[in-house]
């Protein structure tokens, strides 16, 4: 029974360290969104994340560097689509696709030139060892709750922080009204006094910047910092449809991150579940594994069929979401 | 105004910048009468690890060893093998470009290849991991495919892991399940490896029904060393994943492809000691003859004389004889004794698979002598599959052949 248990816990653990590159992304989505901007350059500004921090990171064997050289490649992708669709008032979706292409072909570039000319910096133990197998001192050693709350590396809790404080400010502060109203109406809030296009670009830049460091979780604690050609594979996809699933709310964002991290976990648990309940899930050693692939997408579209439907008027979704604001066409 | 002169400003300097590239890359010379090899890779030729760059490797030292200028030698590298569409287009520049000789390295390559094999008797057509040709009667007899008993290393390290599990669990993660020859004769080459010096170890095999499923081929590994307390682990996909994996959980490894104690390596250190080693192709081995025979088809002016040359590649299936593949280096992590067992192993391999292969019903064992030296014991035995069915057809699977089971000794986790 205690293998059984343990089990239960590797899976849990497994779905909070896939979720939380998702709760990164989504949060900063959220913060892009709210503000007015349907941005779809997740998937590329984690790359750029990704490579910006895990090159610091990796040089330096610095956690700090790590993120703060992510948050700041981030924020260099959220200015660009900032300036692109604010300033020169590009249309948002296309802006976005091209970020996602940008910062996913320039990630590959350095890549792998780095990579070619050997000047990839190497993997590190101790670095991780300091960041990984770190977890809460002294509490991480109560069985079973230790590992399942407390033994996680230190970027799993601070996101879980930076998604409360996020869910704080839009909702609790003041500024948070003014970067709501931006998103709501931006019209009736310039008329108040509100400088629509310094609360856009303030949101979409911090909110870029807090995908960088999902990138950089992925390039580090997914990928372990090892070179690869596609270390983001696809979630920040995941976490555009997320911020629709939690309903634009950065705390309800927390727990869909993790559902959304089982179901990613799930492939790789099942079959250790599998044989840990044997009388319940014996049949789940039958599904091919392709299912598994698919089922964090099926869900994706279920998700978003069903909120489409809902008749329910109290969507988080902003009135001005995705609209470019001409304050001349006022 | 100011908007679409920054538009016409951003065209332009990219324009500019992609011409100076193209330039940079494409040195035009007079090459016309030289022989010419084409070839083409699925992933980047600047990989540092993994299929195409140890494809790579043999195409550069055959190129060395054969004295072929730059020039001689056209690649189109990054080409998805599921896209008709550009697998045509990257042929067709070759073929324009003068290519005498095209080379495949991936299996998808297959069908077009074969196509423009057909349209092109004066041109060799060389394709790898396939089973389509243009050999017989009436047929062009141009194009072969080209593989190799890969298996032969995957038992060397089954070895090398049986002797050093203590958990006696050994994790495998692999790309396919019973529907592909070269994934099931991989994991039951290495099972028999395994049972050979530990009949008590179990395999675990994690099937991911991919080639390429970067974050999974590490939680494969994840699970295998956590779940099914694993303290080797050894994979048939192309990431160094599992190899990452083993090493944060301070267990062992069993690299493919590339060697994995490069890729996961620390700062200053050269070779990580939890891989304990890696199975290696060498496809310079195929390159060089292949391109050497392929040269006799044509004069010196590049024209073409007769096929009749290279008729010796038809379904070209390399073994260790050949040099095809090797084991990397051994880990000093490695129990005692492994070394010796395998260069037994090896010495019997490189008397040819008519002398002893590892599909066959003569098992080996190891006897420690009492100075110390370990001998090879050859004993009758009947291949079982792990559903307890008696294996007849013992066969080696070959270049077109089929290997639906799996061997005693192997637990599938998943499908």
């Amino acid at each position: 029974m205690n293998n059984a248990i343990m089990q239960i816990i590797f899976t849990f653990g497994e779905a909070i360290r896939r979720g939380t590159p998702l709760l990164l992304g989504t949060t900063g989505e959220i913060l892009n969104e709210k503000s007015g901007s349907l941005n779809l350059g997740v998937e590329g500004t984690m790359a750029v994340g990704a490579i910006t921090g895990a090159l610091l990171g990796l040089a330096t064997s610095s956690m700090f560097l790590a993120l703060l050289g992510a948050f700041v490649g981030g924020m260099f992708c959220g200015l660009i689509y900032a300036f692109l669709t604010i300033t020169l008032k590009a249309n948002q979706n296309v802006t976005g696709l091209a970020i996602t292409i940008f910062g996913s072909g320039l990630c590959l570039f350095l890549g792998e030139t780095l990579k070619s000319t050997n000047k990839f910096p190497a993997y590190t133990t101790e670095f991780f060892n300091a960041m990984t197998s770190g977890g809460i001192p002294l509490l991480k050693d109560i069985p079973y709750i230790g590992t399942l709350l407390f033994s996680y590396n230190a970027l799993v809790y601070i996101a879980i922080v930076i998604a409360l404080i996020v869910w704080f400010y839009i909702t609790k502060t003041k500024s948070g009204l003014r970067m709501r109203a931006a998103g709501e109406n931006p019209a009736a809030a310039d008329s108040v006094g509100i400088n629509v296009d310094a609360e856009r670009y303030k949101n979409i830049i911090i909110g870029s910047g807090i995908m960088g460091l999902g990138g950089v979780y992925m390039a580090l604690f997914i990928n372990n910092g090892l070179w690869n050609t596609d270390w983001i594979s696809g979630y920040g996809w995941i976490a555009v449809a997320l911020v629709i699933f939690a309903n634009w709310s950065s705390a309800r964002a927390i727990w869909g991150s993790y559902f959304f991290g089982l179901l990613l976990a799930l492939k790789s648990r099942m079959p250790s579940l599998a044989s840990a309940f044997p009388s319940i899930l014996s049949w789940t050693t039958e599904i091919p594994t392709e299912l598994f692939d698919a089922l964090p997408f099926i869900v994706t579209i279920l998700v978003l069929a069903i909120s489409s439907m809902k008749k329910n008027k109290k969507t988080g979704s902003p009135a001005g979401l995705g609209l470019n604001y001409f304050r001349e066409e006022r | 105004m100011k908007k679409k002169i920054t538009v016409l400003l951003t065209v332009l300097v990219m324009l500019v910048a992609s011409i100076g590239v193209m330039a940079a890359f494409t040195g035009c010379t007079d090459t016309e009468n030289e022989f010419k090899v084409g070839v083409l890779h699925i992933n980047p030729v600047t990989s540092t690890s993994g299929y195409t760059y140890a494809h790579q490797q043999g195409i550069v030292y055959a190129q060395t060893e054969l004295g072929l200028k730059d020039s001689q030698i056209l690649i189109k590298d990054n080409l998805p093998d599921d896209q008709t569409d550009q697998i045509n287009a990257a042929i067709e520049e070759l073929i324009a470009e003068g290519c005498n000789m095209i080379i495949g390295t991936s299996f998808g390559y297959m069908e077009e290849m074969q196509n423009y094999a057909k349209q092109y008797p004066e041109i060799i057509f060389s394709h790898g991991t396939g089973y389509l040709d243009t050999y017989g009667e009436g047929q062009n007899n141009n194009m072969n495919n080209y593989f190799g008993r890969i298996y032969q290393v995957r038992y060397l390290s089954g070895l090398v892991a049986g002797l050093t599990t203590k958990t006696n669990n050994i994790g495998y993660v692999v790309a396919r399940g019973t529907d592909t020859a070269e994934c099931t004769s991989g994991v039951n080459a290495f099972a028999l490896g395994v049972q050979a010096v530990n009949p008590e170890a179990k395999v675990h095999v994690m099937i991911l029904n991919s080639w390429y499923d970067l974050v999974n081929e590490r939680g494969y590994a994840d699970t295998l060393i956590e779940s099914y307390n694993c303290d080797v682990v050894t994979q048939h996909c192309d990431t160094n994943g599992p190899s990452a994996s083993a090493k944060e959980h301070n267990v062992y490894s069993i690299g493919y492809n590339s060697d994995m104690a490069l890729a996961v390596a620390d700062k200053g250190v050269e070779r990580d000691p939890s891989v304990l080693t890696s199975v290696l192709w060498n496809w310079g081995a195929y390159y060089k003859p292949a391109i050497e025979t392929a040269m006799k088809c044509f004069d010196e002016n590049g024209n073409f004389v007769s096929i009749d040359a290279w008729k010796e590649f038809d379904n070209y299936y390399g073994d260790y004889t050949d040099g095809l593949y090797k084991l990397a280096p051994l880990s000093e992590n490695c129990a005692e004794g492994t070394a010796e067992i395998v260069a037994l192993v090896e010495e019997i391999m490189a008397k040819g698979t008519d002398d002893w292969d590892v599909f066959t019903n003569t098992a080996l064992s190891f006897v420690k002598g009492e100075d110390g030296k370990y001998s090879v014991v050859r004993s009758q035995r009947q291949l079982m599959d792990n559903e307890g069915n008696a294996i007849n057809d013992v066969t080696v699977a070959n270049i077109t052949g089929e290997m639906p089971y799996w061997v005693a000794g192997v637990e599938v986790h998943n499908k």
